[in-house]
């Protein structure tokens, strides 16, 4: 599954990863959808920039008890080359932003990044803690 | 994505016509709102009752729409699906705003 680098056609890839999700009867676990959106605009507004030319190949694999999801892109590299912290903005300072690697900590059971040539690699697991 | 809105004695109801605020609308709707709020003198109250889904961007630009309403306005919110809520709760938007189960609780609440 590929994705173009623009907010339009990330949203039609998370309707598309919930109805293949659906049809593959995994486990419903709303917290996907969140995730995979602030992952994805990550990528767009920040690996790739506003040009929109750029494409992201998503993976997807669920078990019984797991759905891990692969993001890869060839946009810029992470800055610092690692996983940001994931700490939520202060509500009082009415911010307009920032929640989106908190979320994606808070919400995933395992992120993991990885630079290799010349991709960015983004692992997100999610365990399945309900039957 | 359209917004529509009906004008009560103390509140005007600015419902959101659309199933997502995500990054692909989220200016836009930062700019209805403010054509919606320019001026007004009474509490605004936004419906969410068809959002499914919002994302960062969806969240900040409610916050900004909050932060553009002319002073002493308020803006709350009304009529959360779960998946709004949970956004709002992760991460303690929840606190700034109001909320209301229901449009109809919120044109009676003060």
């Amino acid at each position: 599954m590929t994705c173009a680098a623009t907010p339009l056609a990330v949203r039609d890839t998370l309707m598309a990863v919930n109805a293949r999700l659906a049809n593959w009867q995994a486990p419903c676990d709303p917290r996907v959808e969140i995730v995979l959106a602030e992952a994805l605009n990550n990528i767009v507004e920040h690996a790739y920039g506003a040009d929109g030319s750029g494409e992201i190949c998503l993976g997807l694999k669920a078990s019984e008890t797991m759905l891990t999801i692969l993001l890869r892109d060839k946009g810029a590299p992470m800055p610092g080359g690692g996983l940001p912290d994931g700490a939520f903005p202060d509500p009082n300072d009415l911010p307009e932003g920032g929640w989106g690697w908190a979320l994606i900590q808070t919400c995933c059971d395992s992120v993991s990044y990885q630079r290799c040539n010349g991709q960015n690699k983004l692992t997100l697991i999610f365990r399945q803690v309900e039957s | 994505m359209e917004l529509s809105s009906i004008d009560f004695a103390d509140c005007r109801v600015i419902r959101v016509e659309a199933e997502r605020i995500d990054s692909a609308v989220a200016i836009h709707f930062k700019d209805q709102m403010r054509a919606l709020s320019e001026g007004l003198a009474v509490r605004a109250i936004l419906d969410l009752g068809q959002v499914t889904f919002i994302d960062s961007s969806g969240l900040g630009a409610i916050v900004a729409a909050l932060k553009q309403m002319p002073a002493e306005v308020r803006l709350d919110l009304a009529n959360l699906q779960d998946e709004v809520a949970r956004v709002l709760r992760l991460t303690r938007m929840d606190r700034v705003f109001v909320i209301h189960d229901s449009v109809e609780t919120a044109a009676h609440a003060h």
